[in-house]
C-alpha cells in the first residue's frame, strides 16, 4: 500500500521525547541551584516552577510518544488506550500551569517590587530617622553643653552683680509699685542705720525723706520721666540723724510700659557736704579776717593818738569833773584797743609771737588750776583725761592758753550751774603725720544747727549785751589756724564715749605734733617771718 | 444590627428559597468527550498567549542582549513556534478523515494515505514538532547555565 510512512515521525518522537526528558531535568537542576542561591530572586523562582511544568510536559510527552510506541510495538494497544487520556490530561495541565505561571510572574514581580520599594523607603526612612536621631542626640548634647555654659555664665554674672550689689559703698535699692523698699544692699542699710535687712524691707521710701517736697519731686520725676539723675536730698536715719544723699534712680517697667517699681543708687555725700560747708566757712572767715585786720590796723593808730592825748590832757587838767570824763575816754579807748587787738589776733596780725615746743598737757593743767575755783563756785567739775604719751606741739603757749580759756569759759556759760566739763588729750597717727587733739566737752544744753553755723563768726554771740564781744571763738579760730591746726564743734557728738557721759557739745582742737612734717614746715615759715 | 450582616442573612434566605423550589439537582455538570480536546486546544492557546506576553516583556528587558537573556528569548520563540505547530496539527488531525491514515497493529506500517492536500502536508510536517521543542528546551538549558555562570543578581524582568 502506497502512502507516506509515519515511522520517521515515530522515531523523531521517541528520541525527541527522551531528549526532552533529559533536557528538562537538566534545566530543573540549574533552576533549583539558581533558586537556592538566589532565594529572594522572583525571576529564578518563576523559572524553577516553569521548569517543573516542563518536566511534567516532558513526562507527558514521553508517555505520549515513547510509551505509546513501546506499547503498540509490543502488542498492547489497549493499554495505551487507557494511558492516553492521562498523558493528554497531564499535557494540558502542564501547558495551563506554564501559562498561568507566566502570566502570574510579572504580577508577583510587581508586588515584590512594591514590597521592595516599600522596604527601600522604610530603610531610607529608618536611615533618615537614625540620622535625625543622631542629629537630635547631637543637638541635645550641644543643648546640654549650651545650657551648662549659659548657666555657668549666668552664675558668674549673678556672682558679679551680687558682689557689686553687696560690696558697693553706695546704697543700691529696689522699690516695688507702692514705693516700698523691696531690696537694699548692706551699704544702704548702714547708711540708713539698719542692722537687719528684714527691718527695712517693706518700709515706704517716702518716710526716709526729710523734706516731703523732695519725695514729691523724686516720685514725680520717676513716674513722669522714668528716671531721676543726681537728685540731692536729705534722708532721715533710723536714729533720727540726717544724711545728705545724691540719688540716681530709674523706673522698672513691664513690656507694656507699666511702672512696677524703681531701682536706684544713692551716694552718701554728708562728709563732702560738711567739708564743702567748712571750706566755704573757712573762706568766709579768711575774708572777714582780712577785712578785720585792715580795719584794726587803720583804727589802731588813731586810737593810740586819742589815748596818748587823753593821757596828756589828764596830766594838764586839774578840774575834777573834766578829769573824770577824761578817765572815761581813756577807759573806752583802751577797750577799743583791746577789741582791735583781738581783731588782729583773729586776723593773724603781725603781732610778736613766742614760738616753742609746748607740752599741751602742762598747758591744760595750768589753765585748769587758774579757772578751777571759779568753776567750783558754780558747781562745775572739770575732769581731765590726758594722754601720758602726748607729743609736744609747736605753738605760742600764751595764745594756746587763750584758746583754752575761751573754750572753758564758753563751756561754763553753756552749763550755767552744776555740770561737768571734760578735757581729753589724744594723739593720732605715726611720727611724721602725728596729730594732737584736745577735746573740750560740756554737759550744757548743746548748740542748735542755726547757731552752730555762725559760731566762729566775729562779733557773733548768744550772750546778753555787755557780757561778751563775740570775738572769743573767732579769735580762737584765728589762733588755731595760725598754728596750722583746726577747730571743730560737734553738737551733739555721735561718739558713744561722749554721749554716755551726757556731753552735749564738744570742741575739737587738732594741732600737728612737733614731730610731724607739717609742723616742721610751719616752724620754718614762722622763723622766717619772725 | 449592622447592614452587612442584614445583607448576608437576606442572601442566604434567598438561596434557601431557590433550593426549596428546585426540582432537579444541578450541582454536578457532566463533561462529554470533546471537552478534553477543547481544553487541550485552549491550553495551547493560553500557553501561546503567555509566551507572547513573556516575549513582549523580554524584548523590553534592559539586559536582553546578554547571553542568558538572549537564549531565553530564543527558547521562548521556539516554544511559541512549537506550540503553534502542535495546535495546528491537533486541528488538522481533527479535520482529516479517518481514512487518510493507515494504522495497522504493526506501527512500522503506519502510513498517511493519498490523495494529499495541504492539510495532509501540514499534518505530516507538523508532526515533526520535536524539531522545534528540543531547540527550545536546549536554549532554555543554555540560558539557565549562563545565568548560573554569570551569577547574575538581576531580579527584574
Amino acid at each position: 500500500m502506497s502512502g507516506l510512512p509515519l515511522y520517521p515521525i515515530y522515531i523523531v518522537d521517541f528520541f525527541g521525547s527522551l531528549c526532552m526528558l533529559v533536557l528538562s531535568f537538566i534545566a530543573l537542576r540549574y533552576a533549583w541551584i539558581l533558586k537556592r542561591t538566589h532565594t529572594r530572586n522572583v525571576f529564578y523562582t518563576y523559572i524553577f516552577w516553569l521548569c517543573m511544568t516542563f518536566v511534567a510536559l516532558s513526562i507527558s510527552r514521553s508517555t505520549g510518544h515513547a510509551l505509546r510506541g513501546l506499547l503498540l510495538y509490543s502488542g498492547y494497544p489497549y493499554l495505551w488506550k487507557k494511558l492516553a487520556p492521562y498523558s493528554g490530561g497531564l499535557n494540558s495541565i502542564a501547558f495551563i500551569s506554564a501559562a498561568v505561571l507566566t502570566f502570574y510572574f510579572p504580577n508577583v514581580q510587581k508586588v515584590m517590587e512594591v514590597i521592595k520599594e516599600d522596604a527601600r523607603r522604610l530603610k531610607e526612612a529608618k536611615e533618615e530617622l537614625e540620622i535625625a536621631h543622631e542629629k537630635l542626640r547631637d543637638f541635645n548634647l550641644r543643648l546640654e553643653e549650651k545650657v551648662k555654659e549659659r548657666t555657668r555664665a549666668l552664675v558668674l554674672s549673678e556672682q558679679k552683680f551680687r558682689r557689686l550689689f553687696e560690696g558697693s559703698r553706695d546704697a543700691i535699692f529696689f522699690c516695688d509699685q507702692d514705693g516700698c523698699i523691696s531690696d537694699i544692699n548692706p551699704s544702704g542699710m548702714n547708711m540708713l542705720g539698719f542692722k537687719v535687712k528684714s527691718e527695712i524691707i517693706g518700709l515706704p521710701m517716702k518716710q526716709f525723706f526729710v523734706r516731703h517736697e523732695d519725695w514729691e519731686i523724686y516720685n514725680k520725676s520717676i513716674y513722669d520721666q522714668g528716671y531721676i539723675v543726681d537728685f540731692e536730698t536729705q534722708f532721715k536715719r533710723v536714729d533720727g540723724s540726717t544724711i545728705y544723699l545724691i540719688i540716681t534712680a530709674g523706673a522698672i517697667k513691664e513690656k507694656n510700659g507699666t511702672i512696677i517699681g524703681c531701682e536706684g543708687i544713692a551716694k552718701d555725700i554728708t562728709t563732702f557736704k560738711r567739708m564743702t560747708e567748712k571750706l566755704i566757712y573757712s573762706e568766709k572767715m579768711a575774708s572777714i579776717g582780712q577785712l578785720a585786720a585792715g580795719i584794726a590796723h587803720e583804727l589802731n593808730t588813731p586810737l593810740g593818738i586819742i589815748l596818748g592825748y587823753t593821757q596828756l590832757l589828764k596830766e594838764d587838767i586839774e578840774e575834777q569833773e573834766l578829769l573824770e570824763e577824761l578817765k572815761i575816754i581813756e577807759k573806752q579807748t583802751k577797750n577799743c584797743k583791746r577789741i582791735v587787738s583781738d581783731l588782729l589776733s583773729f586776723a593773724r596780725s603781725s603781732e610778736r609771737r613766742y614760738i616753742s615746743k609746748v607740752q599741751i598737757n602742762d598747758c591744760i593743767k595750768q589753765t585748769v588750776t587758774i579757772v578751777k575755783h571759779t568753776f567750783e563756785l558754780k558747781g562745775i567739775d572739770i575732769v581731765l583725761y590726758l594722754d601720758k604719751d602726748l607729743p609736744k606741739v609747736i605753738a605760742d603757749e600764751n595764745k594756746f592758753t587763750q584758746v583754752l580759756m575761751n573754750l572753758l569759759n564758753n563751756a561754763r556759760d553753756a552749763i550755767g550751774e552744776n555740770g561737768t566739763v571734760y578735757i581729753w588729750t589724744k594723739h593720732e597717727g605715726e611720727t611724721e603725720d602725728c596729730l594732737v587733739k584736745v577735746i573740750v566737752g560740756d554737759t550744757g544744753e548743746g548748740i542748735n544747727e542755726k547757731i552752730k553755723r555762725r559760731i566762729f563768726d566775729p562779733f557773733f554771740t548768744t550772750k546778753p549785751a555787755g557780757q561778751g564781744t563775740g570775738l572769743g571763738l573767732s579769735v580762737s579760730y584765728g589762733i588755731i589756724k595760725e598754728h596750722g591746726g583746726t577747730i571743730d564743734v560737734c553738737s551733739p557728738p555721735s561718739d558713744k564715749e561722749y554721749v554716755s557721759r551726757g556731753i552735749k557739745t564738744i570742741f575739737i582742737v587738732t594741732l600737728p605734733a612737733s614731730t610731724s612734717e607739717k609742723a616742721k614746715k610751719r616752724l620754718k615759715q614762722l622763723i622766717s617771718v619772725c | 444590627m449592622k447592614d452587612y450582616i442584614k445583607n448576608i442573612i437576606t442572601v442566604f434566605i434567598f438561596i434557601f428559597l431557590i433550593l426549596l423550589d428546585s426540582i432537579n439537582a444541578e450541582a454536578v455538570q457532566i463533561h462529554g468527550p470533546p471537552e478534553g480536546f477543547f481544553v487541550h486546544i485552549m491550553g495551547h492557546i493560553f500557553f501561546a498567549a503567555s509566551l507572547i506576553f513573556i516575549l513582549y516583556l523580554l524584548e523590553h528587558h534592559p539586559q536582553k542582549h546578554q547571553n542568558g537573556w538572549r537564549w531565553l528569548r530564543y527558547s521562548f520563540w521556539f516554544f511559541l513556534a512549537w506550540n503553534l505547530d502542535t495546535l495546528m496539527v491537533h486541528i488538522v488531525y481533527r479535520r482529516m478523515p479517518y481514512s487518510s491514515l493507515y494504522l495497522p497493529l504493526n506501527m512500522w506500517e503506519h502510513k498517511l494515505l493519498p490523495p494529499y492536500n495541504l492539510e495532509h502536508v501540514l499534518y505530516y510536517i507538523g508532526r515533526f514538532d520535536h524539531l522545534l521543542c528540543i531547540p527550545a528546551m536546549l536554549f532554555f538549558v543554555l540560558s539557565l547555565r549562563s545565568f548560573l555562570q554569570s551569577h547574575s543578581e538581576d531580579e527584574t524582568l
